[in-house]
C-alpha cells in the first residue's frame, strides 16, 4: 500500500508538471472573476468583411468597482490602423504617431441620438442591424439593437472598411507566400474610468497611453487597453456564434439582467463546507455553430472546422472550468463544454456571462443575473 | 634469475568490510579476492569488546619472507599469483595460511611456507589490536636481467609500449599481472607488472599488437594497440574482479585533436545524483554547460542556444536525444562506452554548429564468449539489454530496448483532470548492433537504433493565456538509423574509418488548427582517411555528407523569436501555411594535420569546407589548436589553446519562402580558447580554460510591410568566460568533481543593435558532485548546484486581445531581469547484491532534497498586473531496480 501511495504521489507531481501552464499562480485573482473595470468581449457583426463593407462593432465591458445602480463614468475610445508592419498590433503606433490612423465612429446607445462627432468618413451611424450577439428570445432589443440593461456596459462603433490603406495602396495586399491575400484592420480601444491621455510611457517599452483621474494615473482595475483584428479577405466569410440560452441547473437565465430581483433565480450562498455546485451551460446548437473553415487543411489533409471555445465570467463566486472547448478543429463538437458554479459566501446580486469565440474573429455572448441569498 | 613479488593492501576496502563483521548475504562470500589485497574479515568471537563503532585499521606487513622460486616452474618459465587466506592474530603473527586458489607447479607450497613467516602490524579497531583474516596475493615473477647483466647489455632501447595495470575496484596498482603481447607478424612477448603496477616493452617493431592482461581473480583485459616508431603509447588497464558487474575497461588515451575534450566514463554516468543514471543528462554537470530549465534536456554550451550543439551517436547525427524533451535519453547508458564532449574549438571533422559537440560512443559487445544481460525498471520505464556471441564465429551482438509505462498510470490521472486521452504518452527506443573483426586490424559494425514518442489528448480546458492551445493535441516524434561502421588500420601509416547510415526523422505535432509535420529520409556518411608519412606527422582527411529528401507541412502563425515583443495570443492570428518537398544537401570535406614536434607538443591545424544547398552557400572554416606539456612526466602540466572559424547554416525555416527569407548565409563564430591542465595527484587534476566567442552573421529579422518579416544576417554577439574543473578520477571508491563556469553571453540585433544578454546567459554555474562506495554493496552520492537565475523578459503591462478573450503582454526590455539564484541538492543511494552469476541493484535518486521552490521564471496573472517568481520542481524521488548477469 505504501508503494502504491508513493506511485500516486509521483503521478500527481508529474501531472502538475505536465499541466502547469505557468499562469494563474497561487495568490492571483482568476481571470473569470470581475473585480475592477474589465472588457469581456468585442463583437464585429461581420468578422470577415469585404472592402467597402460596413462593420458594426460592439464592445462589452463591466465595471466591477461600480456600485449596483450607480455606474462610474467610463470613457471608451477606439482608433484604427491598417496593415501594420508584420501584422503586429503594437506596430500601429508608427501609423498613429504619423497621423495615418483613424478613429471609429461611436454609435449612441440611444436609437434616436445622432452620431457623435469625431468619426471618419469611413464611419456611418447605421446600426439598425447590429445584433446583440445572443438569441435573446422573448426579451427583444428595445433601443437600437441593445437590450436596456446593456446600455450602461456596452459601447458601439461603426465604420466602413476602406478600399485602400493609408499609403493609398489596396487594403488587400498582394498575396504573400503561405497565406491568401488579405488586409488587416486593427481596432485599438481603451476603456478608462477617468481621462485618457497620450504621453511618454512610465516604463521602457510601456504604453504611450494612460488613464488618469484626480488621484493620478489609474491602474489595470480602472483602465483596459485592448485590440481586435479585422481580417479582410475579399473571398472569405464568417459569422458570429449563435447562443441559444444560458442555463443554470437547466433553468434559463435568459433576460434575467433586465428583470427585478424577485423575478430571477435565487441560490443559497456558500457557507462553510456546504457549497453547492450549480451546473452552468450555454445552449449552443451544433448545426448553427459548427462551421468548416474552407481555407484550413489539417495535418491529415482534411478540411478543418472552426475552433471554438467559451469563457465564463462572474462578479462573485467561482467556476470549476472557466474556459471550455466548444468545437475542436479536427475532433469536432465537444458536448462536455459546461462548468460548475459555486456561489460566493456573501449574499447579493451576481452577474454571469458566457462569451463564445471562434478562431476566425467571431464572438457572441450572453448575460445572466442571479441573486445569492 | 630472481623472483619478484608483490603485495598491495587496500585499506579502505578492508576497513569498510571489517567494520561490519556481521554483514550477511552474497557479498559475504569472501572467497573471491576483493580488490588488490582482498577482504579483511574480523572473526566475531575474537573481538576483545572494543568499541564497535571505532574505525578498523587493516593489518600492515612488517616482515616479508621471500619464497624460493619453484624449480619446476622456473625451468618451465612459469609465473603465478597465489591467493592466500591468512589468519593474523592480535600480535600480528600468521596463525594460519591456506591457499584460496591453487595454481600448482610448487607455487602453492612455496607461498604458504613463506607466508607463515610473515609478521604484520595487527589490525586495529580504534586503538585496540584485533585478530583478522585477509586475502593475500603472493606473486612469483621471473626476474629481469640483473644490474651486472644489464651493464653488459647493449643500450636499452626506447620503450615501445608501456602502461599501468590497476585493480578497478581499488584503483590500486596490480603487481604480478601478466601482460602478453602478440604482434601481427607473429611476435610474442610476456612481462609481469612491477610492484607499482607498471610494465613496458621495448624495441618492438612498428605494427599492431594485441595486448592481453591477466591476473588471477580478475577478468582478463584486451586491447589492440599500435606501435609507432619514436612514439610511446601509454596505456592504463583496469581489471575488474571476476564475477563482478558489467563494467567498461577504459584504455589510455592519446592526446585529443581538440583543445578540450571532456570525457565522462560509464561509472560516472551511472552514479551522478539527480540524473537517474541518464547518459546525456550527466553532461549538464560539466563546466561550460548551462543548467536547463526544469527537467528539460537542453544542452546549453558556453552561452549558445541548444540548437547550436550537435549530438552524435556512434558518429551519426541524431535529431533527438531525449524522450519528450527531457524525460530520458534515447540511448541507454548501459550501451555507452563513454561520452566525449567538446565545448568549443573542436576538430575540423565536426561542423555545421557554432556551439559544442557531443559524441556518444557505443561500446562493443562483450567478447568473453558468454551471454550477458540486464533488466531495469523504475517508475517511468523498463529496459532490457542482452549481449553475447551470435553463433557465427567472431560475430557478437548487443541489443537493447526500452518502453515507458507512464501511460499506464498517467492515463487515468489525465482523465481525472478532464482531458480526453486518445493515446496516453508513451515512448520507446531500441538498439541492435552486430560487430565483428574481419581481420586483426579491422572492425565492422552494423546497427539499427531508433526512438519514438507519441501522445494524443483532447484538452477540454484550453490554456488561459492562449485558448489556441486547446482541443486536440497530438505529438509524435521519432527517428531511426541503420548504420554500418567500418574501421581498418590498413598499415602502420594508413587508417580508414567510415560510418554510413540511412534513417528517418519525423515530427508530427498538432494542436487545434495548427500543426507541424516533417519527415526526412537522411543518408549520412562520415569517412576519414589518416596517413602518417613520417614520425610525428599525421594527416586526416575526411568527408561529412548529409543528404536528406524531406516533406514538410506547416500551419502555424509566425512565432516570435526569443526576446521579441509578445505578438499576442495565437488564437487571434491567422496561420501561415507551408508545404514543401525537397532535398537537403549539405556536403562537407576537411583536412587536418597532427604535428608533434616532440614528445611534449602537438599542433593541429585544419580546414573544413561546407556547402548548404538550402542556403546555396559555401563556408570555409580554418582552425588550429595546440597543446604543450610544460612538464611531461607526472605531475603533468599542459598548456593548450586554439582559434578557429565555425559556421552554422540558417535553420531550414529561416530560408523558406514562407517563414523566412531565401539567400541567408551561415551564422558565424570565431572561437578563441586558452587553458592549462595540471595533474595534482594520480587521481586528481585541475584544468582552467578561458574562452571567447565572437559571433556575427547571426540570423535576425525585421518586420516588413507585407504582414511578415525580412530575415537578414545582421545579428552579432559574443560569449566570454572561464571554466575550472577540479576532478577526482573514478577509482574503486570515489569519483567527483567541482566545476565552475563564469560567463557572459550577449546578442545585438537590428534595428537598434543594442547589446543585451542572451536568453541562455548564466553568469555563475557551480557544480559539486561526488559518489563514494561505502562497501557491502552500498554507494552514496551527492550533487549540489548553484547557478545564476534564468533571464526573463519582464512584462510591463497587459493589453486585452479581444478576439482571443485573453491578454497579451507588453514586453519590457528583452532579458533584462533575472530570477533569483538556483540551488539544489540531489542525493543518490545505490545498493548492490551479488549472487552467483548475477547481480541485483537498486537505487534511490532524490532530486531537490531540501524541497526548494527553485525559480524558473516570472509568472503573471491574467492581465499582467501581478507577478511572482515561478517555482518549478518539488522534491522528486525516483526508485529503480536492476538485475544483470
Amino acid at each position: 500500500m505504501r508503494s502504491l501511495q508513493f506511485i500516486r504521489t509521483i503521478a500527481a507531481l508529474s501531472v502538475v508538471a505536465l499541466t502547469s501552464n505557468g499562469c494563474g499562480g497561487a495568490g492571483f485573482d482568476p481571470q473569470d472573476k470581475i473585480k475592477g473595470l474589465r472588457v469581456l468581449a468585442l463583437q464585429k457583426d461581420n468578422p470577415y468583411p469585404n472592402p467597402g463593407d460596413q462593420v458594426n462593432i460592439k464592445l462589452l465591458y463591466w465595471d466591477g468597482k461600480a456600485q449596483e445602480g450607480s455606474p462610474r463614468k467610463i470613457n471608451v475610445q477606439a482608433l484604427g490602423c491598417i496593415n501594420p508592419k508584420a501584422d503586429l498590433y503594437f506596430n500601429c503606433a508608427e501609423q498613429l504617431l504619423a497621423g495615418r490612423g483613424f478613429a471609429f465612429t461611436p454609435v449612441s446607445n440611444d436609437v434616436d441620438a445622432p452620431p457623435e462627432e469625431g468619426g471618419t468618413e469611413a464611419g456611418t451611424t447605421d446600426a439598425s442591424d447590429l445584433g446583440d450577439g445572443s438569441d435573446s428570445g422573448d426579451l427583444a432589443p428595445s433601443e437600437g439593437g441593445l437590450l436596456p440593461y446593456e446600455a450602461d456596459h456596452t459601447r458601439r462603433f461603426t465604420f466602413k472598411v476602406p478600399e485602400v490603406d493609408a499609403a493609398q495602396q489596396p487594403i488587400i495586399r498582394p498575396k504573400a507566400p503561405g497565406t491568401p491575400p488579405y488586409g488587416l484592420v486593427y481596432i485599438l480601444f481603451a476603456v478608462c474610468a477617468g481621462e485618457l491621455k497620450l504621453g511618454v510611457p512610465a516604463v521602457p517599452n510601456g504604453l504611450p497611453l494612460s488613464c488618469t483621474d484626480a488621484s493620478g494615473v489609474l491602474g489595470p482595475d480602472d483602465f483596459v487597453p485592448g485590440y481586435s483584428a479585422l481580417y479582410v479577405y475579399g473571398d472569405r466569410h464568417n459569422k458570429n456564434p449563435v447562443i441559444g440560452d444560458f442555463l443554470l441547473d437547466q433553468a434559463s437565465l435568459r433576460g434575467s439582467p433586465g428583470r427585478s430581483d424577485s423575478d430571477i433565480r435565487h441560490i443559497p450562498r456558500c457557507v462553510g463546507g456546504s457549497c453547492a455546485k450549480h451546473d452552468l451551460k450555454l445552449a449552443l446548437d451544433q448545426k448553427a455553430n459548427q462551421e468548416e473553415d474552407p481555407g484550413s487543411i489539417g495535418r491529415d489533409g482534411q478540411v478543418l472546422q472552426e475552433q471554438m471555445w467559451l469563457s465564463f465570467y462572474t462578479t462573485a463566486g467561482s467556476f470549476d472550468h472557466p474556459l471550455r472547448l466548444v468545437n475542436d478543429a479536427s475532433q469536432g463538437w465537444n458536448e462536455d463544454d459546461g462548468s460548475k458554479f459555486t456561489a460566493p459566501a456573501e449574499p447579493g446580486p451576481v452577474h454571469l456571462w458566457g462569451v463564445v469565440h471562434d478562431n476566425r474573429g467571431g464572438v457572441a455572448w450572453v448575460e445572466g443575473k442571479i441573486i445569492v441569498d | 634469475m630472481l623472483f619478484g613479488l608483490w603485495a598491495t593492501l587496500a585499506p579502505a576496502v578492508a576497513a569498510a568490510q571489517a567494520s561490519d563483521p556481521a554483514q550477511p548475504g552474497p557479498s559475504d562470500q569472501g572467497a573471491v579476492p576483493s580488490g588488490a589485497a582482498g577482504a579483511v574479515r574480523v572473526p566475531a568471537q575474537a573481538a576483545p569488546a572494543p568499541d564497535p563503532n571505532a574505525t578498523v585499521t587493516p593489518p600492515k606487513i612488517l616482515h616479508f619472507e621471500q619464497a624460493p622460486y619453484p624449480l619446476e616452474a622456473e625451468r618451465l618459465g612459469l609465473e603465478a599469483n597465489v591467493i592466500l587466506r591468512l589468519d593474523i592474530d592480535k600480535d600480528g603473527k600468521v596463525t594460519a595460511a591456506a591457499v584460496s586458489e591453487p595454481v600448482g607447479h610448487g607455487f602453492d607450497e612455496a607461498a604458504v611456507a613463506a607466508a607463515k613467516k610473515f609478521l604484520f602490524e595487527p589490525a586495529h579497531r580504534g586503538t585496540t589490536p584485533i585478530p583478522a583474516r585477509i586475502l593475500y596475493r603472493y606473486g612469483f615473477t621471473l626476474r629481469p636481467a640483473t644490474a651486472e647483466e644489464a651493464k653488459q647489455a647493449p643500450p636499452v632501447p626506447t620503450d615501445s609500449l608501456r602502461g599501468t595495470v590497476l585493480a578497478a575496484d581499488a584503483e590500486a596498482p596490480l603487481a604480478g599481472a601478466t601482460v602478453e603481447i602478440a604482434g601481427e607478424h607473429g611476435e610474442k612477448a610476456t612481462v609481469s607488472t612491477g610492484a607499482d603496477g607498471t610494465w613496458h616493452f621495448t624495441g618492438l617493431a612498428p605494427g599492431r599488437y594485441k595486448v592481453t592482461i591477466t591476473a588471477s581473480g580478475f577478468e582478463p583485459a584486451h586491447s589492440d594497440e599500435e606501435v609507432v616508431e619514436k612514439t610511446v603509447a601509454e596505456l592504463v588497464h583496469r581489471l575488474k574482479i571476476q564475477g563482478g558487474a558489467i563494467e567498461v575497461t577504459v584504455q589510455g588515451e592519446r592526446p585529443p585533436r581538440e583543445v578540450t575534450r571532456r570525457t565522462i566514463e560509464q561509472r560516472e554516468i551511472m552514479r551522478i545524483p539527480g540524473t537517474n543514471g541518464d547518459a546525456l543528462r550527466s553532461l549538464q554537470n560539466l563546466p561550460g554547460v548551462g543548467r536547463p530549465p526544469g527537467l528539460a534536456g537542453l544542452l546549453i554550451v558556453r552561452g549558445s542556444a541548444p540548437q547550436d550543439t550537435q549530438t552524435f551517436i556512434d558518429g551519426i547525427f541524431v535529431p533527438l536525444i531525449y524522450h519528450f524533451g527531457g524525460l530520458s535519453s534515447v540511448i541507454p547508458t548501459e550501451m555507452l562506452e563513454k561520452i566525449d564532449f567538446y565545448p568549443g574549438n573542436f576538430s575540423a571533422q565536426y561542423g555545421r554548429v557554432m556551439g559544442g559537440i557531443v559524441d556518444v560512443g557505443i561500446r562493443s559487445p562483450n567478447k568473453d564468449g558468454k551471454f550477458h544481460g540486464l533488466a531495469q525498471f523504475d517508475l517511468i520505464d523498463g529496459r532490457v539489454l542482452a549481449e553475447g556471441p551470435t553463433g557465427i564465429p567472431g560475430v557478437s551482438f548487443l541489443v537493447g530496448g526500452r518502453r515507458s509505462w507512464v501511460d499506464v498510470w498517467l492515463k487515468p490521472v489525465l482523465k481525472e483532470t478532464g482531458a480526453g486521452v486518445t493515446a496516453a504518452p508513451v515512448y520507446y527506443d531500441y538498439q541492435v548492433f552486430l560487430e565483428t573483426h574481419p581481420t586483426r586490424r579491422s572492425s565492422l559494425r552494423a546497427g539499427l537504433f531508433g526512438s519514438d514518442d507519441s501522445l494524443e489528448l483532447l484538452i477540454r480546458d484550453p490554456a488561459e493565456q492562449d485558448p489556441a492551445f486547446g482541443g486536440n493535441l497530438a505529438l509524435r516524434t521519432g527517428f531511426y538509423r541503420i548504420e554500418t561502421r567500418y574501421q581498418n588500420d590498413i598499415s602502420d601509416a594508413l587508417k580508414f574509418s567510415t560510418v554510413l547510415s540511412y534513417g528517418q526523422d519525423r515530427v508530427d505535432f498538432g494542436i487545434g488548427t495548427f500543426f507541424f509535420k516533417i519527415r526526412s529520409n537522411g543518408l549520412l556518411d562520415r569517412s576519414e582517411l589518416s596517413y602518417r608519412p613520417w614520425a610525428g606527422v599525421t594527416f586526416h582527411g575526411g568527408i561529412d555528407l548529409l543528404f536528406a529528401p524531406y516533406d514538410v507541412a506547416v500551419r502555424f502563425p509566425q512565432p516570435p523569436l526569443p526576446g521579441e515583443p509578445d505578438p499576442g495570443p495565437f488564437a487571434s492570428r491567422p496561420p501561415l501555411t507551408f508545404t514543401d518537398k525537397n532535398n537537403a544537401w549539405r556536403p562537407a570535406a576537411y583536412i587536418e594535420a597532427e604535428v608533434s614536434p616532440g614528445d611534449r607538443a602537438k599542433i593541429i591545424p585544419g580546414v573544413r569546407f561546407d556547402y548548404a544547398r538550402d542556403s546555396e552557400h559555401f563556408d570555409v572554416s580554418p582552425r588550429i589548436a595546440g597543446r604543450y606539456d610544460v612538464v611531461h612526466d607526472f605531475p603533468r602540466t599542459t598548456i593548450k589553446g586554439g582559434v578557429g572559424l565555425f559556421y552554422q547554416p540558417p535553420q531550414y525555416q529561416e530560408t523558406s519562402l514562407v517563414f523566412g527569407t531565401p539567400g541567408l548565409v551561415s551564422n558565424r563564430a570565431v572561437h578563441y580558447s586558452v587553458g592549462v591542465e595540471q595533474e595534482i595527484t594520480r587521481p586528481i587534476e585541475v584544468s582552467v580554460e578561458g574562452f571567447y566567442k565572437h559571433l556575427d552573421h547571426l540570423v535576425a529579422r525585421l518586420p516588413n510591410n507585407f504582414g511578415g518579416y525580412d530575415y537578414s544576417n545582421l545579428g552579432t554577439g559574443y560569449v566570454a568566460g572561464a571554466e575550472v574543473l577540479l576532478k577526482y578520477k573514478p577509482d574503486a571508491r570515489f569519483f567527483g568533481w567541482i566545476a565552475y563556469t563564469l560567463s557572459r553571453s550577449t546578442r545585438a540585433e537590428p534595428p537598434d543593435y543594442t547589446t543585451h544578454l542572451f536568453q541562455y546567459d548564466q553568469t555563475h554555474i557551480l557544480t559539486l558532485l561526488g559518489s563514494y562506495r561505502l562497501g557491502g554493496g552500498w554507494e552514496f552520492g551527492a550533487r549540489f548546484r548553484l547557478v545564476s537565475g534564468a533571464l526573463d523578459t519582464p512584462s510591463v503591462a497587459g493589453v486585452f486581445s479581444a478576439d482571443a478573450g485573453t491578454y497579451a503582454s507588453v514586453s519590457g526590455a528583452p532579458f533584462s531581469t533575472r530570477v533569483p539564484m538556483f540551488h539544489q541538492l540531489d542525493l543518490r543511494v545505490d545498493k548492490q547484491w551479488r549472487y552467483t552469476g548475477w547481480t541485483l541493484r537498486t537505487y534511490l535518486d532524490v532530486q531537490n532534497v531540501y524541497n526548494r521552490s527553485n525559480p524558473e521564471g516570472i509568472t503573471y496573472n491574467y492581465n499582467y498586473s501581478q507577478s511572482q517568481v515561478q517555482g518549478f520542481l518539488p522534491i522528486i524521488p525516483s526508485l529503480g531496480i536492476r538485475g544483470e548477469f
